[in-house]
This record gives C-alpha cells, sequence and structure tokens, in this order.
C-alpha cells in the first residue's frame, strides 16, 4: 500500500519555501556583525569553504533522508534504523523550543513596525525597549503579560497556524510564494535606501575591509561553520520534513545549492544593508563604526530605531521596511519550525493536520506566553543562547555521526541522490559528510562548551544568577532532550510503516 | 570606501551571486535535459 503524502505543487514552491525557512532573523541580525567582528572582508573565505564543505553537503543529506524515507525527522529516522529514532524525536524537541520563543521576538518586530511610523521610541530607544515596551524586571521574575507584546504575539500565532491548517500546498507554499518576494523587494529597498545616506561608505569600509591575519585564529573558522550551520535551517528537522513532500524525480543536489547560495545573498545583502545604515549613524552621531556596530536583539530594537530616528526623510517608510522585513522573514522560518513537529506527531499519532496543528501549534502558543510576560527577555535570551549551542549544533552533530559512522548509511544515500541531482555528487560529497562535517561541528560544540564553562553566560554587566543560568539555560538544552525521549517512548499509530519505502529511484 | 573593501565586496558578489546563478542554470539544463529525452 502506497502511502499518502502531501506534495509540493511546484519545485519553485519547495525552493521557496525552503529558502524561507533559511533566511531568518539570523540572516539581518546575525550575519553582519559576526563577519565584521571576525576578519571582515575576509571572514568571507572561510565562509563560503564552510558553505561548500559541510553547509550545502549536509542539506543535500538531509533532503536525501526526507526524500527516500518519506517521513518527518522521527519516521525518517525509524526508518532508517529502528534505534535512531529518538534523534529524530530529540530534533522536534529542539524545534518546539525554539518556536516558543522565536514567535515572540516576531512579535516583537510587528510591534515596532507600527512604532516605526510615529518613532514611539522617543529620544532613547534602549530606555523604550527595555522599560516601556518589554517593562523588563530581574532574570528569574515573571512579572505581568505585556500587552503590547502579547497583541501582536496572538497575531503571529493566528497567521502561523492558519496557513499550517491549509496544509503543504495551499499553506506552506503558497504562504512563501507571497512572502519571499515580499521580503527580497522590502530589504533590497532598504539596501538601496542605506546605500544613498551619508556615511554610508564608512559602514561597507568597516564590513569589507578584510584582515587577513584573522585567517590564523582558529575562531573565525568556528564562528564561519557556526553561522553557515545555524543559517540553513539543518539539524533540526524542518530540511528532512520538507524533502518528503518532494516529489519522485526532485533535483536534490540542484535544490540545495539554490537554496544555500540563495540564503548566503541573502546574507550579503543583509550585510551591505546593515553596516551601510550603521556608517549613517555612526557618521551623524560622530562615533566610530566600532561604537555603533553590535547583533541580535540590541541592533534590531536599540541601533535601528536610532538609524530610522537620524534619517534625513522617509523615517517611517525605512522603518517599516526594515520591521516588516524582520516579520516576513521571521514569520517564513516560525511556519517551517511549527510544520517540522506538526508534521511529526502526525506521522506517529495519525492525528489528522488540523487536529495536531490544533494541538502542537497552540500548545506551543500557550508556552511562548511566558516570553510575553516582564521577565520574558530573560528566559528567552538565556534559552536561545544554550538551545543554540547545545541544542541544534549537538543534535546536527549527532544527526552526522549516526548517519555517517553508526549506520554507515552515506553510501546508499549518495546513490539515492546522485541519479536525482544535477549537480554531481561525487568523492566530495562523502567526505564532507564523514570527516569535514564532524571535525567541525565536534570543534564547533567543545569550543562553545569550553567558552560556556570558562565564561558562564551572562549579560555584559554579569546581572544573569548562576542557578537562573542552570536552570533556564543547560535545563531548556535537557529539555529539548528530555521531550525527545517521552516522543519516542509511545507505539506508533496503526497502519503506519516503519520499513524503508521501496527504492523507488533506478540507480 | 577604500579599494580593498570594494575588491571584496565585488569578489563576494561575484562567487556568491555567480553560484546561484550557476546553480540555477544547471538546474534548469538538466531540467530541459530531462523533459527532452523523457
Amino acid at each position: 500500500v502506497t502511502e499518502q503524502r502531501e506534495r509540493w505543487g511546484t519545485r519553485t514552491g519547495f525552493l521557496l519555501a525552503a529558502i524561507g525557512s533559511a533566511v531568518g532573523l539570523g540572516n539581518i541580525w546575525r550575519f553582519p556583525y559576526v563577519a565584521y567582528d571576525n576578519g571582515g572582508g575576509a571572514f568571507l573565505l572561510p565562509y563560503l569553504i564552510a558553505l561548500l564543505s559541510a553547509g550545502i553537503p549536509l542539506l543535500v543529506l538531509e533532503y536525501a533522508l526526507g526524500h527516500r524515507y518519506r517521513g518527518s525527522a522521527p519516521l525518517t529516522f525509524r526508518r532508517l534504523h529502528r534505534r535512531a529514532e529518538l534523534l529524530g524525536w530529540w530534533q522536534v524537541g529542539v524545534c518546539l523550543l525554539i518556536a516558543s520563543y522565536y514567535s515572540v521576538v516576531i512579535a516583537w518586530a510587528g510591534a515596532y513596525t507600527f512604532y516605526a511610523v510615529d518613532e514611539a521610541w522617543g529620544d532613547d530607544p534602549d530606555a523604550f525597549f527595555t522599560g516601556d515596551f518589554l517593562g523588563a524586571v530581574d532574570p528569574g521574575q515573571l512579572g505581568g503579560l505585556r500587552w503590547p507584546v502579547l497583541l501582536p504575539l496572538l497575531l503571529v500565532w493566528a497567521v502561523a497556524l492558519l496557513v499550517l491548517f491549509r496544509g503543504v500546498r495551499r499553506g506552506i507554499e503558497l504562504a512563501n510564494r507571497v512572502m519571499i518576494p515580499l521580503l527580497v523587494l522590502s530589504f533590497g529597498a532598504l539596501v538601496v535606501r542605506a546605500l544613498t545616506l551619508e556615511g554610508a561608505g564608512t559602514g561597507l569600509d568597516a564590513f569589507f575591509t578584510p584582515d587577513w591575519s584573522a585567517m590564523g585564529d582558529s575562531g573565525v573558522w568556528v564562528a564561519a561553520f557556526g553561522q553557515i550551520f545555524f543559517s540553513l535551517s539543518v539539524g533540526f528537522a524542518i530540511m528532512i520534513t520538507y524533502a518528503s513532500y518532494l516529489p519522485r524525480d526532485a533535483d536534490l543536489s540542484g535544490n540545495a545549492f539554490i537554496a544555500g547560495f540563495s540564503n548566503s545573498s541573502f546574507e550579503l545583502l543583509a550585510g551591505i544593508g546593515v553596516f551601510a545604515a550603521l556608517g549613517f549613524l555612526a557618521t551623524t552621531s560622530g562615533d566610530a563604526v566600532e561604537e555603533v556596530a553590535t547583533e541580535g536583539v540590541g541592533l534590531a530594537f536599540v541601533v535601528f530605531p536610532a538609524v530610522i530616528s537620524e534619517m534625513p526623510g522617509a523615517n517611517a517608510v525605512f522603518g517599516v521596511l526594515f520591521f516588516g522585513s524582520l516579520v516576513v522573514a521571521g514569520l517564513s522560518s516560525l511556519i517551517s519550525i511549527v510544520e517540522a513537529s506538526v508534521a511529526a506527531i502526525d506521522d506517529k499519532f495519525r492525528l489528522g493536520r488540523r487536529r495536531t496543528v490544533v494541538l502542537v501549534g497552540g500548545g506551543t502558543a500557550l508556552v511562548s506566553l511566558l516570553y510575553a510576560t516582564a521577565g520574558g527577555v530573560n528566559f528567552l535570551d538565556v534559552v536561545d543562547n544554550f538551545v543554540n549551542l547545545f541544542g541544534v549544533a549537538v543534535v546536527g552533530l549527532v544527526e552526522v555521526l549516526v548517519v555517517a559512522w553508526v549506520v554507515r548509511q552515506v553510501r546508499p544515500l549518495e546513490q539515492h541522490a546522485r541519479v536525482l541531482s544535477a549537480i554531481p555528487l561525487r568523492r566530495w560529497w562523502a567526505v564532507a559528510l564523514t570527516v569535514v562535517t564532524p571535525l567541525l561541528l565536534g570543534w564547533v560544540t567543545v569550543d562553545n562548551l569550553v567558552t560556556e564553562l570558562t565564561e558562564p553566560y551572562s549579560t555584559a554587566d554579569g546581572t544573569y544568577p548562576v542557578a537562573f543560568v542552570v536552570g533556564f539555560g543547560w535545563g531548556a538544552a535537557a529539555l529539548a532532550l528530555a521531550i525527545g525521549v517521552v516522543l519516542t517512548l509511545p507505539r506508533w499509530a496503526a497502519g503506519v510503516s516503519l520499513t524503508a519505502p521501496a527504492e523507488e529511484v533506478r540507480t | 570606501v577604500s579599494t580593498a573593501a570594494i575588491v571584496v565586496m565585488v569578489l563576494a558578489m561575484v562567487t556568491i551571486l555567480g553560484g546561484l546563478a550557476a546553480s540555477i542554470l544547471v538546474a534548469v539544463l538538466a531540467h530541459r535535459r530531462t523533459t527532452r529525452d523523457g
């Protein structure tokens, strides 16, 4: 009996969804600063090497896994090997934790899209963000729910769940067909405007001037491989799930190269736009670029409002383009993160898509309320750091080790992918997966672990108590694995085939 | 903008956007060949 699985309507639809998943908040607020902080223009060399030697090979691997075994991550790993199911559920645990706080950051950007119209942050964006908007309290305290966060959060979940409710083709594919062109157009317009601002050249100088001595610094290579890994949405169930909806004759390597280079193209565009804007802010404020350059929440909600306020004209348009781009980039990624969990639960328990969306999406939305409280920003900061470093990176490393060295399935997957691939896989792919990626991801993980143990994670002024970091940081990383264990235990619903589907591709 | 920064910016754009264009081209040509050969 052939299992009926949803399919993408078109190849472009799949590609836009895969690109929409990869292009997220990190492309806009993480990559520019990581590049600047790790050798400027020189960083692009290890970055490209990481893309070709680890990022794209991992993408091809996950496409091949999802396409060959036709399932969400847990079903795919269960079909790969009887004892590998936990790996898939661990990835789902990571997805659920990320979705719960990622949605809140999108809600912040949504609120700021409106604030940008009249520059509601006034003369002090920092005080407005932490005080008026978040009402931030001490780490570990909850405080009450913040209405300015809660209302856009409900909207974010309503849109995401509506898209997922409609299924793969009429929901996810259709949404990305609208969102990705909209994102490229709006962010492209923002970059053009940023490049015409006074001082933009100063920012580009800071971003692109190469510091070749950085090439000898191992930390720069760790940063490059880390950036590629976190940016491509690999290692946490999404690409396996998306690839399971591909048609029989899909071009796996061609899709991976297009998605990988599209993601990097957007990162480069973001670097140009962000640093042109930072150059403008530095010029108008009389500071050096290094004094205004930052990343993450500080860049988006403190520095960019300052840039918008300093603009010589059309401030609101620039602000709406920036925060609107964050919303769209974040939403397309959030949809993919929740879909990876919905598909997994539906595969195992056969509840039906709509019931699963309500259960999984609704449950995650409820958990996200924690981050919509006055103390939410502290929980979010710590959970994000640990779930990324000791959730996504570790489970990604384990995935590569299991596939390449424990169940030794790289060769069969290569044979499966090779016939379907426009770009030949040859020996480089197997070497990249069995040697380069495990070594480099292992190096990234050990480096993160050493850093965390020598300098425990905290804010710049060191205000996180140790118990808070251990409880919510390490606790969150452990919770992802615990969720995985709990979801591995129940039996699969009757009728779910746990054996690998017949090879549909002639090798 | 310094010459070094301009050179790196152009090289980065050529490599990354060129990589994207080449990937799309190879994929499209392969698709056409498959369609033609049935």
